[in-house]
């Protein structure tokens, strides 16, 4: 599967554009020119080639603000994808084999968790569990997993039911190998598709949350900050929000591109996309393929 | 004006008189029109009034095609390219859509395999049947639904008034296909095309629908065309015959003549599979005497007594099998016949655990497998001394597992062999159901039907079972595979291994086994040596089962009369 995402111009274009964010999650502090929490005198400076991205009302770097600010960011979405998976997916497909009673109960429970507005939600925790992007996403995470549940749940119903599990029954295996052999590997595609929206839902909330203030004390750092300081200045600067939201919009595009790419590449509609693209690019390259006798009776269907 | 009336009155006269043809292909081609390929080239053929031309074939032969073609009714991207059709004095390239109109129906009609999808799921059948009368005879309802009843009789329905009211959930198979015919036939049309009309019926609704096609061409005069794979269905009712293979006509002529002296290697092959696997095995041979029964002493394999199995649902309980007892010896080959709904299934489900009897023993092998447990039930599965085939291979095998790993699946549950010895056995298998190992790396989707019922085969051998049991294993297969599968059945008897062959259809039965078990209603009516149950059947089903053919020796192994005899007296045992 990895290595169809990045035979897909598609999924190299996302998995480039993740890492780099990934990187400015890690060394993006190490990185910023100046120190992001104190100002200057260049109070609202335009860009120039002291501050490339100006500064804000406080005169501090926002180029500076933006790279420091991207760890909070980042942590924050990948929190809300694991927590979800773990929350979500387990259950999941344990609801297609533990009986009525969990089934029923694990069911209720995310119809229930579905019809509440997280981010409402997220910020009335925030106030009980006290104010931290952890608390927050702790809560978005759980929000979040229903979906989880759903995908993996409707694929391993699918699957328990088809006859070549039957058929593994039969050979005597027991849930586990079941689960390990014949249902991961399908639900996988479906989860790794789930995972990146999520974690691009994630970058919308963490955002969200910060922009109106919620889960950081106001000097530090974040992308949802800077968004909001610059909207107050929009007379000085007015192409200002431009750099935090082309930057949001850019990485949660990524993530659901990089979903799009694994669901084009993943099962067995996969595999035929990814020999079609093979055979394209090089016929006469490929020779391994036509050393191989055609088949006794007719073509593959 | 006046002259053209007369004209038409004249030439439809000429059409009416016995014998004078009204349907003629003359050269007909058939263009895809993406690839630009002629998918169908050059058929002739003629219909004449009252008789019955029969179109055989494998999928994608192009009989389908051709007629859609006739019918107007071709698919987006086909075209006829070539050749002209004469249907009843008009040029049916040439009509337009309202003419289409007012001959389909009237003067031409057609009826499809999967009758379920036909009808409107959501109104009952002879209101179906009576809008249509209604709208095109412009009588009112009470005229049209007399006119239904009469039709829903004219199909032999038992109970028209009954049925007139059901909704298509509420019939069968047989019955939803004699319905359409019925509603096919309400506007007296005089052709009718039956495209695989029987391929989904069990062998004795097969039958049935066919000695109702041919009592409907004798009353109503009707000419029909009968389109179907399978040589045995055609050779019962058709005069004419045409052979068709990728989209050309191989052979044609008279349908005795050409079961009798085929010319072509293809109607050799399909003849030959009924002949080598089918019933004709033992009409074809002389009537033998009854052998005195030998004793067996054979070791038993399999013993089951007085097994019961019930379905419970929220609203009825359904007896699916009822006190079954038998014995299945070891290196024994015994064939399990019934039609849809006879408890053929859920027996074998019953001895591999996969449905619980509610009352009745069962032992393999010495052991009770009765009260057994999960854990006990993985236990003894892990041994690998029954195996199963499933019916459809391509639901049985993952998709997403290669062929290897599918194979090696049973060993690596055993936990007792090396990889090595794996392999080897693999190989061993594979070679077994005559598949080469460069398929081992591939998955289900890249293989054919027949490889892939080979390769779920294989899967259930790796284990080295005492037992096979095999449910419907050629039914889905066309004839040139389903030949290859029952040999390499027949080695595996040699080889020792006792089979249970579950079928609906006594033909591809009677090539393996010895003996032979009749399920009816879920009740074992009837377990005798294979040659003795096509000779001298004794249960008044098996005599149906058996003179329901299909057969391409003798048309039908008794009368059409006989059958509907038999068939009553069913009814009436029941």
């Amino acid at each position: 599967m990895l290595r169809g995402i990045w035979q897909l111009p598609a999924g190299k274009l996302s998995v480039l554009f993740l890492s780099v964010i990934i990187l400015l999650a890690i060394f993006g502090p190490a990185l910023a020119p100046y120190d992001p929490l104190v100002g200057t005198d260049h109070v609202l400076a335009h860009p120039s080639a002291q501050h490339w991205l100006g500064t804000d009302y406080l005169g501090r770097d926002v180029l500076s603000r933006i790279l420091a600010g991207s760890t909070i960011s980042v942590l924050g979405s990948v929190q809300v994808a694991v927590i979800a998976l773990f929350v979500g997916a387990i259950p999941g497909i344990l609801s297609v084999y533990l009986g009525r009673t969990f089934e029923w109960l694990t069911l209720r429970l995310v119809d229930t968790l579905i019809a509440l507005p997280f981010l409402v939600f997220a910020v009335a925790v925030t106030a009980l569990l006290g104010n931290g992007i952890p608390q927050a996403m702790l809560v978005v995470g759980v929000m979040v997993s229903p979906a989880f549940y759903r995908v993996a749940r409707a694929a391993a119903l699918t699957i328990s039911r088809s006859q070549y599990v039957e058929a593994a029954i039969l050979s005597g295996a027991s849930i586990g190998w079941i689960v390990r052999k014949h249902v991961w590997a399908k639900i996988l595609p479906a989860i790794a598709i789930t995972l990146a929206n999520t974690m691009g839902t994630g970058f919308v909330v963490v955002s969200s949350l910060t922009f109106l203030g919620i889960g950081v004390q106001p000097p530090a750092p974040t992308w949802g900050g800077v968004l909001a300081s610059d909207l107050g200045y929009l007379n000085f600067r007015p192409y200002a929000p431009l750099f935090t939201t082309v930057l949001i919009v850019l990485t949660v595009l990524a993530f659901n591109l990089l979903a799009d790419v694994i669901r084009d590449v993943s099962g067995e509609s996969g595999r035929a996309l990814l020999i079609r693209r093979e055979k394209k690019r090089g016929r006469t390259a490929r020779q391994t393929s036509a050393t191989i006798p055609p088949t006794p009776h007719g073509d593959p269907q | 004006m006046t002259a053209e009336i007369i004209d038409r009155l004249q030439i439809t006269a000429a059409i009416e008189r016995e014998g004078e043809p009204v349907l003629r292909l003359d050269g007909v081609n058939i263009r895809n029109q993406i690839t630009g390929k002629d998918v169908v080239r050059g058929i002739s053929f003629t219909l004449k009034k009252g008789k019955v031309v029969g179109i055989v074939g494998e999928s994608g032969s192009g009989k389908t095609l051709t007629c859609r073609a006739v019918l107007g009714i071709l698919p987006e991207l086909f075209s006829v390219s070539g050749g002209t059709i004469d249907l009843l004095g008009h040029d049916v390239l040439s009509l337009e859509p309202k003419q289409w109109t007012q001959l389909r129906g009237t003067s031409i009609t057609a009826v499809f395999q999967d009758p379920g999808s036909y009808l409107n799921p959501s109104m009952k059948v002879g209101a179906q049947i009576a809008e249509v009368i209604r709208t095109k005879r412009g009588v009112t309802r009470q005229e049209a639904k007399q006119r239904t009843l009469e039709l829903l009789a004219d199909v032999r329905l038992r109970d028209p008034e009954l049925v007139y009211g059901q909704y298509p959930f509420e019939l069968s198979g047989g019955m939803l296909q004699r319905v359409l015919i019925a509603a096919a036939i309400s506007l007296g049309p005089k052709i009718l095309i039956a495209d695989e009309v029987t391929t989904a019926l069990d062998v004795t609704v097969q039958a049935e629908v066919l000695d109702l096609l041919a009592d409907l061409k004798e009353r109503h005069g009707l000419s029909l065309i009968v389109v179907s794979h399978d040589l045995a269905v055609v050779a019962q009712i058709c005069d004419e015959v045409l052979v068709l293979r990728d989209g050309e006509v191989v052979e044609r002529g008279a349908t005795a003549e050409v079961l009798r002296r085929p010319k072509h290697g293809y109607t050799r092959l399909l003849i030959g599979e009924h002949h080598l696997y089918g019933l004709e095995r033992f009409l074809d041979a002389k009537p033998t005497t009854p052998k005195p029964r030998l004793v067996d002493s054979r070791p038993i394999l399999i013993r089951a007594e007085g097994v019961c199995v019930s379905y419970d649902s929220s609203t009825s309980r359904r007896q699916a099998l009822k006190d079954a007892t038998f014995v299945l010896r070891q290196g024994e080959s015994i064939g399990v016949i019934g039609e849809t709904g006879s408890g053929k299934s859920t027996l074998a489900r019953a001895l591999i655990g996969l449905v619980t009897p509610g009352a009745g023993q069962i032992s393999i092998a010495g052991e009770d497998i009765t009260g057994f447990s999960a854990a006990r039930w993985r236990d003894f599965r892990k041994r690998g001394i029954i195996q199963y085939v499933f019916q459809d291979p391509l639901r049985s095998l993952d998709p997403e597992v290669t062929i290897a790993d599918t194979l090696a699946e049973p060993l690596l549950l055993q936990g007792m062999l090396s990889k090595s010895e794996i392999r080897d056995r693999i190989y061993f298998r594979l070679d077994q159901v005559r598949l080469q190992p460069n398929l081992l790396n591939r998955f289900p989707g890249e293989l054919s039907g027949g490889q892939r019922q080979r390769i779920a085969v294989a899967r259930a051998l790796v284990t080295e079972p005492k037992v096979l049991i095999l449910d419907e294993p050629v039914s889905a297969l066309d004839s040139a595979n389903r030949v290859q599968i029952l040999e390499i059945l027949n080695s595996l008897r040699a080889n020792g291994t006792s089979l249970m062959f579950i079928s609906h259809d006594l033909g591809s039965v009677a090539g393996v086994t010895e003996r032979v078990m009749v399920l009816y209603r879920g009740s074992i009516v009837e377990t005798a040596a294979t040659d003795d149950v096509v000779n001298r059947p004794g249960h008044l089903y098996t005599r149906l089962l058996v003179g329901s053919g299909p057969t391409v020796t003798s048309i039908g192994s008794i009368d059409r009369r006989s059958r509907q005899a038999l068939r009553e007296q069913l009814e009436a045992a029941s």
